[in-house]
């Protein structure tokens, strides 16, 4: 098994932005750092975020900085990854993408404990940069320019301190004088050992670093923030504590300044207020800090200062220091940046990212607390009340972010003919449950009806110069209709244009004048005096098709001929030339005519395409003098052609164009196929099945940029992306087009009219995403959940019998299990399993969140979601805080009578998930008593499906405890050996056994209990134990998957093993495991002996029993019963490292009668999928691509890019498509190079590519 | 240059542990062994951000504040060693 992998969807999770200029100077621009790519951003004038450079990097992003020479005018960035190297970039305006200056070996490679890279800061001068590691090791390296301006880096200076933990690290502005480098560390020993704030200071001249000072801070600070100093500011440092900040001068005479954090008024002061991110605004004169809470909410801190004049230097002192609250953003920043021009940038750590601009920086009535000097009674803490609305800022413009992404379901559960996926993104408040369709959304802006049905619809504009539209030409079967586009689109009379005939043609020409052509002849109307020129077709004749551009015209008339036009220099339309198409004169269908529009610079066009209407060719004819309409070249089709284009494709105005001719057939097949701009030679045809219509083709442009539309019972948009990739995406709008034209106006400045039926369309596209990003493939429709989306099920997987039977419902239902932690909803529970939340409070929370309750306090939904009604209903809702929700199944139970739907929710009490937290009480480290430990219980309660006429509800059942409490008294035991930690580990394996995951097996429910799995049926009372196996798995079991008598198990850390139920023995049979570890989350099945597996540290495996092991099994009289551990051991098919933590796999039926593939999702919102290779040669030719890509484009940061897809394990049978596609940004040298080694061509390779990146684009197989 | 091959030998390997932290040795006692394999741990979580997302998302924290928690459960993740704890047993019974 070979796999292919895509990215379809790039991860939406952002952890770093900075800003500067890196394309230009005083260019203002963004870069995003996610986690294994970086993208540069730039705002237009309207303030709207545009992608100009994305990269994919082949390794970790761990800290991102910039940095500017002094004099310089634009930045560098420099990255902090995995690769064991520090790497400097520049973006290079030219190629658009970053191109690396340096890159730095100073350690070993991953993410390791004491090799540098989790930390960055720079000198704000840009004269050195210190890259540090969480324990011990530090790097200096000091930046320089050499006699031709080129940056140069120094080799590194050691600022180690073994034993020591590092919190931060940043860089002092202190002018001119020796860089200082300031970091929070803690030393291991001894234990009690204070944080401490540490300077290292930079001796330029004697080229080392000194560890300078170190004085002790606060025991909970974990933040610090440089000050800006010399003329702008005082100077020094920031700490941030969980109560309050402080204020460090670098003199030491000076006192410290302290500031609580304002406290909201239902958060405790113990737990305080813990700020994410902030970000430092700085121009002369002034400067602020933004600082974000946990809790969204944004503060200003100020800080005034007085110059001090005494001494010789001018000092400047901080005077007093403030913070003011501003308002409260929907969710905590993962970082921020405040730009040049008043633009704030917020990375949201779950829901959209903001682009918000400042209303004000603070107002006198918004609170503001005031720093002290500090004093004893500084503890006292500060409440503030928050903004409901925005008030201090505006939201200009949200990314839409799918981060985390968390559980999802693929189908076509809106019976479209092709699968959405329904995915639950989102945290806390801010849960939603989207839709994501492939493709781009059309919304209409006006629809109206017309008395006729149209055969064709134009749009024109009135001079070249004009940027919007004026006239919109409807043409039916004897006359036309013209409308005038202004404030409203109305009909007109005095345009010019002919109305009692048909339109077949309407074009501006470069002289202003505008031709019409229609069936009786060409109208060619003057701007300036208003004369109308007419030509008329020889007598009996009619013109049947005709294209042009700005200075050229091709009619097409009934006799076959084509006619060519040209606008002479006297302004006239004068024929140059004829040819004859065919003999032949009568013909089912009329022929068609493209030609090339004009680029710039361009006065002609060289080639028109041309189909006669009879044959099964299209042909390219010359238009150039000496050969004028010879014809060049020819291209083949399966059916006559029922339209032709001709367009230039270009990814970006850097780049050079391609000109494309594409062929429609009235069989629904689209050609395309690359034409030689100089010799018209057709090369790289692809054909594609794209619907049951005959094909309509149309270019069109959308934010200036050449878009190809292809027509049929579906419709398509075809452009070059910014990676140089041809993208074919489907567009989605509910009625099918007949004709379409590209329109652009004021309200509406991408826009199309299409003509439905009777109707015409004004349609513009909704989306604000960038269009041209290559793997945005996805649109979607939102609907808010209650909490965080935990689980997602399809009621009808209980049994192929659809679940209701009345006829008018027939849409799914989805349930979805949503579960938090640390919500305080204690008192607004309620008994009958409402939602606590009414619809006003819906509203608020949306925006200010959900009380932070303590470790232990759940909230748990379930909800139905309707696909018929598009809603999402809270169906039920743990009734006590300290009950959580941990899985939900739905059943049919083999021994019930009536077979109705039976819904088990599994429901554990007392269970408290913080196992990060280093102050949990455990009994290993405070030596506590075992019996004031509290164990979880768990239980199942059963839940029926009522389904009577008046009711449609879940009816409870009965509830049965699977696991008591454990009793703390078998921990005894363990103190026998005197070790606490064992204790320890008994514990927090008791603490574990809770019920994780259930499913539906031949009609029983297999509950898991941490490591054992459990059979029940149904009872009367409660649910009867069938059998069990204590420990199936060793550590605990994540899901459950089953296919006739096997189970599939994954366990939290022991990857998967297969059981088999004997019912003969009624008993469990291991019959496999695997031999590496594997953190499971998610897991799929594929067949009857193969899994897919998703893991926490983002390895994607696919697991399969060996073929003799199936024998063996079937063979073996005792079934495996007296072996105690597995006999067989499960073949590693195929792996690969993705990046992220997996968090779902799905096999899915993407194209009717396609071979399914296999779909992957990361919690950080990445989309990605796995197709298996076709052919045995597409197995040789795509490791040797792989191979020579590596070389060609090896990873930007340093990485190498089969040790990083090896990350965890060794990568097997999976080729990297997301590194193959990069083959298009080679320059063509290097293409040839490539395809030389590989023994194919280009357009080979070409083709190969681009046929596995439509596999998942069309809903029809290729032709 | 040293005489003795075994001391020789000996310095090396007390220079790898001192530059390798969480180098293991064969008297390593079970505490130091599982602390460092605890820091490796979390230093990993701690370079992977979508690790750390996936702790928040799962204990209802920011992610600020989960890689807070594992920065300060760096310093003992596995509490304070068994000799330490027993030593300052005998110093409160001398007491």
């Amino acid at each position: 098994m070979f796999l292919y992998n895509l990215t379809l969807q790039r991860p939406s999770a952002i952890y770093f932005a900075v800003h500067g200029s890196f394309s230009a100077p005083r260019a203002i621009e963004l870069v995003l750092g996610r986690q294994t790519s970086l993208e540069l951003m730039r705002p237009d004038d309207q303030g709207h975020l545009k992608s100009l450079c994305f990269q994919e990097i082949y390794g970790i992003i761990r800290s991102l900085k910039a940095f500017r020479l002094t004099g310089a005018k634009r930045d560098y960035l420099l990255v902090g990854s995995d690769s064991g190297k520090i790497t400097v970039l520049v973006f290079n305006p030219s190629t658009y993408c970053f191109e690396r200056v340096h890159i730095e070996t100073f350690g070993k490679s991953g993410c390791r404990r004491i090799v540098p890279g989790e930390y960055l800061a720079t000198d704000p001068k840009g004269r050195a940069c210190m890259i540090g590691a969480i324990e011990k090791q530090k790097f200096v390296y000091v930046f320089n320019r050499d006699a031709s301006e080129n940056l140069t880096i120094s080799s590194p200076l050691e600022a180690h301190k073994s034993s020591f933990i590092c919190y931060d690290i940043i860089g002092l502005d202190v002018g001119f004088e020796n860089p200082i480098f300031a970091a929070l560390e803690r030393a291991y020993d001894p234990p009690q050992s204070p944080k401490s704030l540490v300077f290292y200071e930079l001796d330029l001249g004697l080229n080392h670093v000194v560890r300078k000072l170190s004085t002790p801070v606060e025991d909970d600070a974990y933040k610090i923030l440089p000050v800006p100093g010399s003329r702008d500011g005082p100077g020094g440092v920031i700490v941030c504590s969980m109560q309050h900040i402080r204020y460090k001068s670098l003199q030491s005479n000076l006192p410290d300044h302290i500031c609580p954090i304002p406290l909201r008024k239902d958060i405790s002061q113990v737990r305080g207020n813990f700020i994410v991110s902030c970000a430092l605004h700085r121009q002369k004169g002034l400067f602020f800090y933004l600082l974000c809470t946990e809790l969204g909410d944004v503060f200003k801190l100020e800080m005034e200062c007085t110059n001090n004049q005494t001494t010789e230097e001018e000092t400047c002192v901080l005077k007093e220091m403030r913070i003011r609250y501003l308002d409260s953003l929907p969710c905590p920043a993962n970082d921020m940046c405040i730009l040049r021009n008043g633009f704030l940038f917020v990375a949201s750590e779950y829901g959209n990212h903001g682009f918000y601009q400042f209303r004000s920086l603070g107002r006198e009535q918004d609170f503001c607390c005031v720093a002290v000097v500090e004093s004893k009674d500084t503890k006292e803490p500060v409440y503030f009340s928050i903004h409901e609305n925005l008030e201090n800022l505006l939201l200009i413009e949200e990314i839409e972010s799918l981060s985390p992404l968390n559980c999802w379901q693929i189908g076509d559960f809106y019976r479209e003919g092709s699968p959405q996926l329904i995915i639950g993104s989102g945290r806390r408040h801010r849960s939603a449950w989207k839709t994501l369709r492939l493709g781009y959304r059309w919304t209409e802006m006006a629809v109206s009806d017309l008395p006729g049905y149209p055969v064709g619809v134009f749009t024109v504009r009135e001079q070249q110069q004009d940027t919007w539209d004026s006239y919109i030409i409807v043409s039916f079967v004897n006359a036309s209709l013209i409308l005038s586009v202004g404030e409203t689109v109305e009909e007109v009379s005095d345009s010019g244009f002919s109305t009692n005939v048909s339109t077949i043609f309407v074009q501006l020409f470069s002289n202003n004048s505008i031709v019409q052509v229609h069936s009786q002849g060409i109208r060619h109307i003057r701007p300036d005096i208003q004369t109308v020129h007419e030509w008329k077709p020889p007598q009996d004749l009619q013109i049947q098709a005709a294209d042009g551009n700005a200075s050229q015209l091709v009619v097409v008339l009934s006799s076959k001929q084509l006619l060519y036009f040209e606008l002479d220099e006297t302004g006239m339309l004068t024929e140059i030339q004829e040819v004859e198409l065919t003999k032949e004169e009568s013909s089912a269908y009329l022929p068609c005519v493209s030609i090339a529009p004009l680029v710039s610079g361009q006065s002609k066009a060289s080639f028109v395409a041309v189909s006669d209407g009879v044959s099964y060719y299209a042909r390219l004819y010359s238009l150039k003098r000496e050969s004028c309409l010879k014809p060049i070249s020819l291209q083949a089709l399966d059916t006559v052609a029922s339209s032709l284009l001709l367009i230039w494709l270009n990814a970006s105005t850097f780049s050079k164009s391609q000109l494309v001719l594409l062929i429609g057939s009235h069989s629904g097949i689209y050609i395309r196929a690359l034409v030689d701009p100089i010799t018209g030679a057709l090369s790289e045809q692809q054909s594609r099945l794209v619907g049951t219509k005959p094909v309509v083709l149309q270019r069109i442009e959308i934010q200036g940029k050449p878009v190809a539309l292809i027509v049929s019972s579906r419709s398509y948009f075809m452009y070059l992306d910014n990676q140089l990739l041809l993208q074919t995406l489907p567009i989605s709008y509910e009625r099918m087009f007949d004709h379409v034209v590209g329109f652009c106006s004021e309200q509406c400045p991408d826009g199309v009219i299409a003509c439905c039926g009777s109707s015409l369309c004004i349609l513009s596209f909704e989306e604000d995403r960038d269009l041209f990003q290559s793997s945005h493939l996805f649109y979607s429709d939102t609907q808010n959940g209650l909490y965080t989306p935990r689980r997602l099920i399809d009621m009808e997987d209980a049994s192929s019998s659809s679940l209701t039977n009345d006829t008018t419902n027939h849409f799914k239902c989805l349930l979805t299990l949503e579960a938090d932690q640390r919500i305080q909803v204690a008192s607004l529970l309620s008994q009958d399993g409402k939602a606590p939340w009414t619809t006003s409070e819906e509203e608020q929370r949306r925006g200010a969140g959900y009380p932070i309750g303590s470790a232990g306090s759940w909230s748990c939904a379930m909800e139905e979601m309707n696909i018929g009604e598009n809603s999402l209903k809270c169906a039920l809702h743990n009734t006590e805080s300290k009950e959580y929700i941990s899985s939900i199944c739905c059943i049919r139970f083999s021994n019930d009578a009536d077979s109705s739907l039976y819904l088990c929710v599994g429901v554990v009490i007392n269970y408290a998930l913080q196992v990060t937290n280093p102050w949990e009480s455990s009994p290993a480290k405070d030596n506590m008593p075992s019996d004031s430990i509290i164990f979880p219980r768990s239980e199942v309660r059963v839940y029926r499906w009522l389904n009577t006429s008046d009711s449609k509800k879940w009816e409870y059942l009965h509830t049965t405890v699977v696991q008591e409490a454990a009793n703390p008294s078998m921990m005894e035991w363990s103190n026998y050996y005197g070790a606490s930690h064992l204790s320890f580990h008994v514990a927090s394996r008791y603490r574990n056994e809770i019920i994780t995951a259930m499913a539906s097996f031949q009609g029983r429910l297999l509950v898991a209990v941490g490591t054992s799995l459990r059979m029940y049926d149904l009872g009367k009372k409660q649910l009867l134990k069938k059998t069990q196996h204590p420990r199936a798995t060793p550590y605990k079991i994540t899901s459950i998957e089953t296919c006739y008598d096997r189970i599939f198990l994954s366990d939290v850390q022991e990857s998967v093993f297969l059981y088999r139920y004997s019912a003969a023995d009624n008993l469990f049979l291991c019959i496999a495991d695997d031999y590496l570890p594997k953190w499971c989350t998610s897991m799929c099945l594929l067949d009857y002996d193969t899994v897919a597996v998703g893991d926490k540290f983002g390895n994607i495996s696919i697991l399969r029993l060996p073929p003799e092991a199936g024998t063996l099994i079937e063979q073996d009289p005792t079934g495996g019963l007296w072996s105690k551990e597995a006999p067989h051991h499960f073949q590693l098919e195929a792996c690969f490292y993705v990046g992220s933590v997996i968090s779902c796999v799905s096999k899915v039926e993407w194209t009717t009668g396609d071979v399914p593939l296999l779909f992957y999702a990361t919690l950080d919102g990445a989309i990605g999928v796995m197709i298996p290779l076709r052919s045995t040669l597409d197995m040789e030719l795509f490791p040797s691509l792989e191979l020579q890509m590596r070389e060609y484009r090896p990873p930007l940061c340093g990485r190498h890019h089969l040790a990083y897809r090896s990350y965890f394990f060794p990568v097997r049978h999976v080729i990297d498509g997301d590194l193959c596609e990069e083959f298009y940004r080679l320059d063509l040298e290097q293409q040839e190079k490539i395809v030389k080694e590989l023994d194919r061509s280009i357009i080979d390779v070409h083709r190969k590519l681009e046929d596995y990146r439509e596999r998942i684009r069309y809903p029809y197989l290729p032709v | 240059m040293a005489t003795n091959p075994q001391q020789n030998l000996y310095s090396q390997l007390e220079h790898l542990q001192s530059k390798y932290v969480g180098t293991g040795h064969p008297d390593i006692s079970r505490h130091d062994w599982c602390t460092n394999m605890a820091r490796d741990s979390i230093a990993t979580y701690l370079g992977h951000a979508s690790l750390v997302d996936l702790f928040a998302s799962v204990e209802g924290e920011s992610r600020g504040r989960i890689r807070y928690h594992l920065l300060e459960k760096l310093h003992s993740p596995y509490g304070e060693s068994k000799e330490r704890v027993l030593s300052k047993k005998e110093r409160l019974t001398q007491l």
